[in-house]
């Protein structure tokens, strides 16, 4: 079984909450670079680092990411 | 204070400048079919002084700042790149064993070959990677 893409919302919940990717990144311990990445689909976080996103959004992980064929 | 992201600007400038060294020096040896085809500690000095210059900028930057020029991304590009480099240098290995079998160069120019080689594309392969992921 082949694993589905990951689709996120990240760009859509951080901008909801009037932070900047420089913002994001410091209160998640990351680097600028990362939640471009990420928000962009060209690099697959961690369970770890998705977690810590939510957390720093203030949301459920499953509202950031979700598989394609959801 | 130094920022995360001109702790990663800097280890793609140092990374970058050694790649080419070493992938120089590699390039010169069986150009040339010598194994030292210039000054032969360069790359090893350029490698040296990178390693110092992240060690600075590190500390100067601080601990949270370092933490987040050194996360998750940076681990997955340089895994990435351990694997490529890793084949790259058994291949280069092979090459560089039945050139020298063949006579085609000294087994020395070989070693030189797969030694600077192997660095290289593992170095050069980080600082391409982590410019391609842009930001």
């Amino acid at each position: 079984m082949s694993a589905a893409p990951l689709h996120n919302r990240l760009k859509v919940l951080r901008a909801e909450r009037g932070m900047t990717q420089a913002d994001l990144a410091e209160a998640a311990g990351v680097s600028r670079k990362t939640i471009n990445t990420i928000e962009n689909r060209v690099f697959v976080p961690s369970t770890v680092l998705a977690l810590t996103l939510a957390r720093v959004l203030g949301c459920a992980v499953e509202e950031i990411f979700s598989l394609a064929d959801e | 204070m130094i920022h995360a992201d001109r702790i990663a600007l800097l280890r793609q400038l140092c990374f970058g400048a050694t790649a080419v060294a070493c992938l120089l020096y590699a390039k010169l040896a069986l150009w040339l079919d010598v194994p030292d085809p210039m000054i032969w500690w360069i790359p090893g000095a350029l490698g040296a002084m990178s390693a110092a210059v992240m060690l600075l900028a590190g500390a100067l930057a601080g601990d949270a700042q370092a933490r987040m020029a050194y996360d998750a991304l940076y681990a997955s590009i340089q895994m990435c790149a351990g694997n490529f480099a890793f084949w790259a240098g058994i291949a280069l290995a092979i090459a560089a064993s039945v050139g020298a079998a063949q006579d085609l160069f000294l087994p020395e120019v070989g070693l030189a070959t797969v030694g600077t080689g192997m660095a290289g594309v593992y170095l050069g392969l980080i600082a391409v990677m982590e410019r391609r992921a842009g930001g």
